[in-house]
């Protein structure tokens, strides 16, 4: 049974550049459901990363309704939407966005300790996490000491280490070697299979955006195209 | 170069207003505390060489009396006689208050022969003549303009006896040959002079003409050996030389205040410059690659320290000249009127705008050095690429920085220690050297402190930050380290201002504490009658006769007749004489020894020949106990047995103490400067006080003091001094204040993706407050704590060099208030400051802060 984790009603997302307006996302609408891996493409411009704000609670609509978990968000305080995304929300980044003065673990325990976790307990999930993508080995690393491939890694692990009910991942294969990108997209693909992990992922990559089970395309901040597709399979 | 300042420099100098005020605030007071100090000194020296020279007017050389009331009148004839001498003017001065009405101000009298004086002093009058009669006076338009006065106009003058009435017959300007400023000033007639100021048979100076052809340095020399000690003999500006000692010991204090606010301000300017070098990386990177040359870069970040130094010194030069005049006004009405100076004009040299310009310029030029270099090692494609992993730390030369840091330390402390003074004053040269050595202790402490920082981060900072904060706490002690030197920097502005607090403090309260202790022992009359000032200078002595009359009132049980003053000694220094008359003294007060028995002592000062001398002039002279001390006087050397050494508090280079009986007879002077007063019913001390001034008061200036009242104006002139200590400090701590919130806005401005990614993955607005602030905290601990205990070394230092400085002993006093108030900064300034970067972190657009590099 199909329950929707994620829904923008009309929502309408304006700048203001010099002296125009600009509008980054014009009335759209969308439902994710629980599980799915949806991929957002478009070209640069947009609207696929304002988007992805919008929907995780970074941004707030100019116009329109975003209802995350089935809390709308547009009547949340500050404080209400940061524990939101402390509890129900992970992130991925294109700049990995690692705190450099934490070691690996660290940074994976980071979102529990902010969450009053114990820190032996937090430490204990964080290597959990870690295992499970394949750096239990540079846990005590700071991120100066890892490629870009391992920091993302990392960055996935902070992400999912407080089993978060959705995922945002802002092109995270953006600064990666081919290797590095078929592995992050992997691990991503992995987690959404084996865990039935909710991902929201925008690239420009068309080949990034094969492994999702939905690919959107936006165009002037509009949908474009939405289409289920078979992904890759891993 | 031009075009790239005007395109580049400026433009972002206006682009950060803020900061760049900022900036410009912090260059602007530490120039300030300079100018000020400088106008004031100048302005204070100034005032009394113009008067000492106009007082001279043409004389070569001076004859003027070692101690006391003056010397005999028989030297004129003697020095008149030494070959070379072509004229000497006799002269009897004394500063007088001078009544007119209810007006009231204080001049110098002059009793002159008006015959000889022309030879010496010009008098352009411009109403009226000189001095004919008893009772006339003429006076100096300053006079004139003060009181208001006409020709005609009867005026009264407090003499030794009381008021006497003279009147104005002539009003003069001084100048033409004339090179200094009379200021008030009035003439009399010599033997009226003499008879108004208890000095029949005396004269205060002989102003010396030297015939042409002569030498004068051997006229001087000839004197000198003719008069063997009776009086001195000196070109007129040598007795400035007394003002500029007895001023170095405060400038010395003011220039170290100023000190400390310019390297506040340095503080300010080198994290203001970090932090734009910082923000400006991509520019930079982006200007290298376009071709912009590293000295170029060098010279473009340089440039806008340059414009913000030159704007600080600009508004520190009118700040300075308005805090110089209100610091010369203070010190003037609080005692240098009793030397005759009114040091009101503050004047403005062009000496002082370019040491200014050259102060402000420099010290933000040095200051934007080490972070000009930073943006000069920026590649051309390093900042290009967005880089995750931000340039982590600044380089800190680890050992080398540590040995040059304990170097600087050591030799320093090492140099202070041996030349410690095991016998003798502190020469002056070596107490700057000793400043100068101090600074390099504290330039030391800056050195070490980026290596110290992390170490005492992990040991110390970071656990502490942990159990009381959790995580947020973690991160912010981490933060704090991550540009050490910086870090370093401001905690060193706090660590400076906080030192300068408890150290500069920390000393009055043991001067205070000192004193009072003193106080309680050595002042135990009831009542204190004088008719002028009590202190050093002019003062116009009271009569023999007046004693007795203060004896005669009801209630009075004994009246004590004691004398203060300069007296100078034989290697040509000052010092302080107390006289009393000991089998009176003895009942009402004991003198604090620090070797020798006092009743002993008070035994052997009865029988004459006897003195007590403070451990400045023991040290000076090389004597003890039981050696003999020689005075000059103008009945020839006198020798006194030294029976005791005198704990002292004066501090005016040390204090001679002498028996009524032997100080009579050597210096043929009975007159006396304050009157002690026993009351029979100490209830009655009110109703004593009261008689007193019904009997006397019509007829003289009297003021009448409880023993009270008397402490507590002898304390207002150590609380002035701490007042204008305590407005240095405050914005000292201002100033690093300043650089705090600035570091932290440095610290939160490059951390804003990290910002970004604390908020993205749930951290509340709360806690990121919680995390600059904690760095704040941490800063504010470590300067904090360095900074007093600085302070409290830099007071221990202070207290035992006190008494090689002025010859005044002084307990070391823990000043638990200061160090109450110091905590309570260290802990609360930098948090409060730190809290609208941190508001400032928290507010931030986390999708801005994101994709911010």
């Amino acid at each position: 049974m199909s329950e929707v984790i994620a829904q923008i009603e009309r929502v309408t997302r304006e700048f203001k550049r010099g002296g125009s307006v600009v509008r980054a996302v014009d009335g759209i609408d969308l439902a994710v459901q629980r599980g799915e891996f949806v991929a957002i493409m478009g070209k640069s411009g947009s609207g696929k990363s304002t988007l992805l704000h919008l929907m995780s609670g970074l941004q707030r609509p100019t116009r329109g309704r975003v209802v995350l978990l089935g809390h709308d968000l547009g009547s949340l305080s500050d404080d209400a939407l940061t524990l939101l995304r402390r509890q129900h929300v992970g992130f991925v980044f294109q700049f990995f966005n690692l705190l450099p003065t934490l070691s690996a673990l660290e940074n994976v325990a980071l979102p529990l300790l902010l969450s009053s976790v114990r820190a032996s307990e937090a430490a204990g999930r964080a290597r959990q996490v870690l295992e499970t993508v394949g750096l239990q080995e540079r846990a005590d690393h700071k991120p100066d000491e890892l490629s870009g491939g391992q920091m993302q890694r990392v960055a996935i692990a902070r992400a999912l280490v407080n089993r978060p009910a959705l995922l945002f991942a802002d092109e995270p294969t953006g600064n990666l070697d081919s290797v590095s990108s078929e592995e992050i997209l992997t691990l991503l693909k992995t987690t959404q299979v084996e865990q039935g992990q909710t991902i929201i992922m925008v690239t420009h990559d068309a080949k990034a955006a094969a492994y999702g089970d939905r690919v959107i395309t936006l165009r002037d901040g509009r949908v474009h195209e939405d289409l289920a597709t078979r992904s890759v399979a891993v | 170069m031009i075009a790239l300042y005007r395109t580049l420099a400026a433009r972002s100098l206006l682009g950060k207003k803020g900061r760049s005020l900022m900036t410009v605030l912090g260059i602007g007071l530490g120039v300030t505390m300079v100018v000020a100090v400088a106008l004031t000194n100048g302005a204070i020296m100034a005032s009394y060489q113009s008067m000492l020279e106009g007082v001279a007017g043409r004389a070569d050389l001076q004859v003027t009396a070692s101690a006391g009331q003056g010397f005999p009148i028989e030297l004129l004839d003697e020095v008149r006689a030494v070959a070379g001498v072509r004229a000497a003017v006799p002269a009897v001065s004394s500063g007088s208050p001078v009544l007119f009405g209810q007006k009231q101000t204080v001049a110098t009298i002059y009793g002159i022969d008006p015959g000889q004086d022309t030879l010496i002093r010009d008098y352009h009058l411009t109403a009226g003549q000189l001095p004919a009669g008893d009772d006339e006076l003429a006076v100096s338009a300053e006079l004139a303009g003060g009181l208001g006065l006409q020709l005609g106009d009867r005026v009264k003058l407090l003499a030794t006896t009381g008021y006497s009435e003279l009147q104005v017959v002539g009003v003069f300007e001084t100048g033409g040959t004339v090179r200094g400023s009379l200021g008030p000033f009035g003439a009399i007639r010599l033997g009226r002079a003499q008879q108004l100021f208890g000095k029949a048979g005396k004269l205060d100076t002989i102003d010396l003409l030297v015939a042409p052809g002569a030498r004068p340095e051997s006229v001087e020399q000839a004197i000198g050996q003719r008069l063997n000690g009776r009086a001195r003999v000196g070109t007129p500006l040598e007795r400035s030389r007394d003002m500029q000692k007895l001023l170095d010991s405060i400038v010395f204090t003011l220039t170290f205040a100023s000190a400390v606010s310019l390297f506040a301000g340095a503080f300010i300017v080198y994290t203001n410059v970090a932090m734009g070098v910082a923000e400006r990386r991509r520019d930079l990177s982006i200007l290298r690659a376009l071709g912009l040359r590293r000295r170029e870069a060098l010279w473009l970040v340089l440039s806008e320290a340059a414009t913000m130094g030159l704007a600080g010194a600009g508004l520190g030069l009118l700040w300075g000249y308005g805090l110089a005049s209100t610091m010369a006004q203070q010190m003037t009405g609080r005692f240098l009127v009793v030397y005759g100076i009114q040091a009101s004009q503050v004047v403005l040299g062009l000496g002082d705008v370019v040491v200014a310009l050259v102060i402000g310029l420099g010290v933000s030029v040095l200051a934007a050095y080490g972070p000009a270099r930073e943006a000069v090692a920026i590649s051309p494609v390093e900042a290009m690429r967005p880089d995750d992993v931000q340039v982590n730390g600044q380089e800190t030369h680890g050992l080398a920085r540590a040995l040059a840091g304990l170097a600087l330390i050591a030799a320093p402390a090492a140099t202070i220690f041996a030349t410690w003074p095991r016998e003798g004053m502190l020469p002056l040269p070596l107490l700057r050297l000793w400043g100068a050595l101090a600074a390099a202790v504290l330039l030391g402490v800056v050195v070490l402190l980026p290596v110290a920082l992390p170490a005492a981060n992990r040991r110390l900072l970071r656990p502490l930050q942990v159990a009381l904060f959790g995580v947020t706490g973690r991160l912010a002690s981490d933060n704090l380290v991550r540009q050490p030197r910086r870090a370093a920097a401001t905690a060193a502005a706090l660590m400076v201002s906080l030192m300068f607090m408890v150290g500069i403090g920390g000393m009055g309260v043991s001067q205070q504490a000192t004193f009072d202790r003193w106080y309680q022992k050595a002042v135990g009359w009831d009542l204190n009658v004088s008719t002028s000032f009590v202190g050093i200078g002019a003062q116009v002595e009271m009569d023999p006769a007046l004693v007795r009359t203060l004896e005669a009132v009801p209630g009075v049980r004994l009246a004590s007749p004691q004398k203060m003053g300069r007296i100078v000694l034989g290697d040509g220094e000052p010092a302080f004489l107390q006289v009393f008359d000991h089998r009176l003294l003895r009942q009402y007060s004991e003198m604090p020894l620090e070797a020798g028995s006092w009743p002993a002592a008070v035994d052997a000062l009865e029988r004459g020949g006897a003195s007590l001398i403070s451990p400045a002039i023991a040290r000076r002279l090389g004597l003890g106990l039981g050696d003999t001390l020689k005075l000059p006087s103008p009945s020839g050397e006198q020798a006194f047995r030294i029976v005791g050494i005198l704990q002292d508090v004066s501090g005016f280079g040390g204090t001679i103490e002498l028996d009524r009986q032997d100080y009579v007879r050597a210096w043929n002077d009975e007159t006396s400067t304050n009157v002690a007063l026993l009351v029979a019913d100490p209830a009655r001390v009110e109703a004593v006080r009261q008689a007193i001034l019904d009997r006397l008061g019509s007829s003289t200036n009297l003021l009448v003091r409880s023993n009270r009242e008397f402490w507590q104006e002898l304390r207002g002139y150590y609380e002035s001094f701490y007042q204008l200590m305590d407005g240095l400090v405050a914005i000292a701590i201002l100033v690093s204040g300043l650089a705090i919130a600035n570091t932290l806005f440095a610290s939160v401005l490059e951390r804003r993706r990290e910002i970004g990614i604390l908020r993205a993955v749930g951290t509340k607005r709360g806690e990121v407050v919680r995390v600059v602030l904690g760095e704040a905290l941490c800063t504010g601990l470590v300067g904090g704590s360095l900074g007093i205990a600085l302070g409290l070394g830099l007071e221990a230092l202070f207290v035992a060099s006190t008494e090689f400085i002025s010859g005044a002993a002084m307990e070391l006093v823990a000043p638990w208030r200061l160090l109450g108030m110091a905590v309570g900064v260290a802990l609360l300034l930098a948090p409060l400051v730190g809290l609208l970067p941190a508001r400032w972190a928290a507010r931030l657009d986390v999708v801005d802060a994101l994709r911010y590099e």
